[in-house]
């Protein structure tokens, strides 16, 4: 049986954070000044250490096993018992968590960090803990004293699972047609309805389950502005904390599905018999707003999805790629007694191996660099500084969860690809990664709805300022990289698919002024690509940027000027390998990926109708 | 009651060690960790402290690059660490002796070691330590319990075949079996706050009586690849097959 060793970049993930992002900058903020540097060295050691060694082993059984509901109740893997008690014994769910609660407080960059080698791990049972503890936060926030003091402790610690109830049979992307009623009784609000796909709803590794369900009171307006949103145990909680009275919550069956066997997919019964009770948080009528925190994280955790996935998918096909042996080198195709080569000497395959590369550190770049702007938009000191980074993560949040999950899957499709027929069997991991990583796309609001988000919400938002002043950042950059010679051709193609994305942008306003709606709707998912191609593609040019210059540091330490003695540097230094393959990385995903956005761009600029034109109703 | 813990710094378990065409090892990929055995150490010093309380230190003899292995077991919960600085590539003797003197030094109850390291098994370090100190030892611990006052310790050993227990006077080397416990994972908390826990070195000049090295390692060989194996169909064959081969 081949393995199905979880693998991690660890090498790429102390270089984004040390060198590129510098989280540690970020442990000069008030909130973070008890960490240092040497605290997050141990913390990815420890905690990868943790994810190989008790998520890992359990996420290949949880596949196989699947959840099981019988009357009401729904078995978890068995495998995810011990792996869940572990995980939370050692603290590892209160990671980000705030610290007058039992959290560690450590910043969500950090957190970020260690959820990619979580998730990628386990991502059934890891997306779970990463619910709950979304859900301490959005009380912690919009909560009273009193639901923080009764919830917000065992939801960090992991005894009980937060979820978020929003989908019903008939109101999935459409949340403004949300059925679930709301009504008052002896000063209480009581909850009614159905709803369904409930990641959570109901299972057996927490002893109680607390729903934050959006409904609509009666009486409210129809659409998003008449929904409130309602804190609703499963089982109601006594002043000293403890789980009671049942509150007519029922979970009346669970979902067979592609992937992420592991995690329960719950359709939910709330207040049958008009018992349930549900607690208002934030205002009336005001749900969705407040229910928004909670979606904004959970998009980045989705995103995170993709990356973890798509990285450890990359990750398993090199190492095949080194071992597996066919055919001869192309320059030998005439001789049959030709030495049989590793496939990675394949030209083919080395395309593949560097697409998923680009595609995992350009993820993985995004996504931390989305999470130290969320740092910075809750604790920077600097009210500037602050509102910056806000608008900032508004902006990228989309592309974090839809680029992010789409490349993740394109990653785990190629890695497949990449065993060629033996990836298409059980025997490896890549077969799950890539069920796994499908879902990704679709939930969390599915990436249709990110790129009408992004253009409608992000984009014109404050006339393009989100959009000006990212433009203005990546001009800086290429300012910067503009006079070096080794980069000169990636600094070439990120400006002229700069320029390009301005102008598709500014052709979006002009159409939007002329009041059509449909075109620019055509094209947002295409644009977000084209945009976030673009971030990626500046995120690994300031890669590139930093790696020559620590390249350039160690051929001077060795007086290597000349390429035999370079050569022979790179051939002792790992480390200069590692920056001498930045530079490709960089260097690749100009070339042959950020490229795409000359056709998508002509294809947006071209205002062809052909598919709005389609007879197919 | 001071107890303490030997750990080494060893290639992470599943790491499949390259070589160089000159046999060197290729160690620039390779990730590292507390040696397993060593582990099984620190976690028996904190069962044992957190049931008749003292301290626990953490000992290792290595470059600064130990350092990491020690904070982890500082993060499992560890008071102390202390590291006596040698480059690698210390013979078994010389590192017993180094290892002796430091503890000398902390003159604890007790010593707990793992029973080799996985890299290179030398298990004879523990038992050196032992000699150097003219303390008493145990073997391939399973079990180990103490007498009221820490005066002794009743250890179940792993002989060959079965179990053998011994008691021995403290203090003592103790070194850990696989069966003895299950090490706990380093908790978050613990992690945050190993560096605030104190952490020496003793530089290796100041190590009294250090041999000259007896032992040299002189090149590494890679194992012939496994031969391909052979799916037989029944018993009978099989037996046919040892018996062809003079297996039985
Ligand atoms: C495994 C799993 C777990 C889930 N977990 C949760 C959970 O914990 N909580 C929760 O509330 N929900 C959850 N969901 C539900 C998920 O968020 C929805 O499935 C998703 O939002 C899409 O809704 P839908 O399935 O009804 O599809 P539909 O809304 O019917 O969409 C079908 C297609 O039409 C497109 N579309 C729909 N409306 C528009 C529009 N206005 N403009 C453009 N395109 C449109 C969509 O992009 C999609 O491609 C989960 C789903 C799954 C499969």
């Amino acid at each position: 049986m081949a393995d199905h060793r979880f693998l991690y970049d660890l090498d790429d993930t102390r270089f984004v954070l040390f060198e590129h992002l510098r989280v540690q900058n970020l442990f000069e903020l008030p909130a973070f000044s008890s960490f240092e540097a040497s605290d997050v060295e141990l913390l990815l050691n420890e905690g990868l250490r943790f994810a190989r060694e008790v998520l890992a082993p359990a996420n290949l059984p949880g596949d196989r096993e699947g959840c099981r509901y019988e009357d009401g109740t729904v078995r978890v893997p068995q495998a995810f018992h011990e792996a869940y008690q572990k995980q939370g014994e050692a603290g590892w769910l209160a990671m980000t968590s705030d610290p007058e609660y039992g959290g560690q407080g450590l910043p969500f960059a950090v957190g970020a960090t260690l959820g990619e080698m979580f998730v990628g791990a386990n991502c059934s049972l890891s997306m779970l803990a990463g619910l709950s503890r979304a859900a301490a936060s959005l009380i912690i926030e919009h909560g009273t004293d009193a639901m923080r003091q009764k919830y917000v402790r065992p939801l960090i610690e992991g005894r009980w699972q937060g979820t978020m109830c929003l989908t019903e049979p008939h109101a999935g992307t459409a949340v403004g047609d949300i059925n679930t009623a709301a009504f008052r009784r002896d000063g209480k609000y009581y909850v009614r309805g159905q709803k369904i796909f409930i990641t959570g709803g109901e299972h057996d590794l927490a002893e109680n389950t607390i729903h934050l369900v959006l409904a609509r009171l009666e009486g409210a307006p129809a659409g998003t502005k008449g929904l409130s949103l309602f804190v609703v145990p499963k089982f109601r909680v006594d002043a000293q904390g403890r789980p009671g009275e049942f509150n007519d919550v029922v979970c009346t069956g669970i979902e067979e599905k592609l992937g992420i066997h592991g995690s329960p997919t719950c359709a939910m019964s709330f207040g049958e018999n008009d018992q349930c009770v549900g607690e208002l948080i934030g205002e009336e009528n005001d749900g969705m707003r407040v229910m928004f925190d909670m979606m904004n994280a959970a998009r980045i955790g989705v995103g995170l999805q993709g990356v973890a996935l798509g990285s450890w998918a990359y990750l398993t096909a090199l190492e095949y790629a080194r071992e597996r042996i066919q055919g001869v080198e192309t320059k030998n195709f005439r001789d049959p007694n030709a030495p049989r080569v590793p496939i990675v000497r394949h030209p083919d395959v080395r395309r593949m191996l560097a697409t998923m590369r680009a595609y995992s550190e350009g993820g993985r770049a995004l996504l931390l660099y989305a999470a130290m702007c969320s740092d910075l938009a809750d604790h920077a000191q600097d009210a500037e500084q602050k509102e910056h980074a806000q608008r900032r993560l508004d902006l990228l949040t989309p592309i974090c969860k839809a680029y992010c999950s789409d490349r993740g899957f394109e990653t785990a499709s190629l890695a497949l690809q990449t065993f060629g027929g033996h990836g298409y069997l059980k025997d490896y991991p890549v077969e799950q990664i890539l069920r796994d990583a499908r879902i990704a796309p679709i939930y969390e609001g599915t990436n249709g709805i990110q790129a009408m988000d992004l253009l409608a919400r992000k984009v014109g938002r404050e006339q393009g300022r989100l959009f000006i002043e990212l433009m203005a950042d990546i001009d800086a950059c290429l300012q910067r990289c503009g006079d070096r010679e080794r980069l000169a051709d990636i600094v070439q193609r990120v400006k002229a698919a700069k320029a390009q994305i301005e102008q598709t942008t500014m052709s979006f306003a002009a159409q939007q002024m002329s009041g059509e709606i449909d075109y620019p709707l055509l094209s947002a998912t295409p644009y977000l690509r084209m945009l976030g191609n673009v971030v990626v593609g500046w995120l690994l040019a300031q890669q590139a940027e930093i790696a020559e210059t620590r390249l350039g540091e160690k051929f001077a330490e060795k007086n290597a000027d000349d390429e035999a003695a370079q050569n022979e540097v790179l051939a002792n230094d790992a480390q200069a390998r590692f920056y001498a393959d930045k530079i490709c990385t960089a260097s690749f995903f100009a070339t042959n990926i950020l490229t795409e956005n000359q056709w998508l761009g002509a294809a947006i600029d071209s205002g062809n109708r052909a598919a709005l034109e389609t007879h197919w109703e | 009651m001071k107890i303490l813990a030997t750990i080494k710094r060893t290639p992470q378990r599943d790491t499949r060690m390259k070589l160089t065409a000159d046999g060197e090892l290729i160690t620039d990929q390779v990730q590292y960790e507390v040696n397993p055995f060593d582990e099984l150490a620190v976690e028996e010093a904190l069962r044992i402290r957190d049931k008749v309380g003292g301290e626990v230190v953490a000992l290792s003899v290595g470059s600064a690059a130990a350092s990491e292995q020690l904070q982890t077991a500082l993060a499992m919960g560890a008071d102390r660490a202390l590291r006596v600085e040698f480059e690698n590539g210390l013979d078994p003797l010389q590192i017993a002796t180094a290892l002796a003197d430091a503890i000398r030094r902390e003159s604890p109850d007790l010593v707990l070691c793992g029973k080799l390291a996985i890299d290179d098994e030398n298990g004879q370090v523990p038992l050196m330590v032992a000699e150097l100190l003219d303390w008493p030892h145990a073997s391939f611990a399973s079990k180990v319990e103490l007498d009221a006052d820490a005066k002794k310790a009743q250890v179940t050993c792993e002989v060959d075949g079965g179990l053998e227990v011994v008691e021995i006077e403290l203090p003592g080397v103790i070194t850990t079996d696989l069966r003895l416990n299950e090490p706990r994972y380093a908790s978050l908390p613990g992690i945050l706050r190993a560096k605030k826990k104190p952490s020496d070195v003793i530089a290796g000049s100041e190590i009294a009586d250090m041999p000259e090295p007896a032992l040299r390692v002189t090149g590494y060989r890679q194992l012939p690849p496994r031969e391909q194996g052979e799916i037989v169909e029944s018993a009978e064959e099989l037996a046919e097959k040892l018996i062809a081969k003079n297996l039985v």
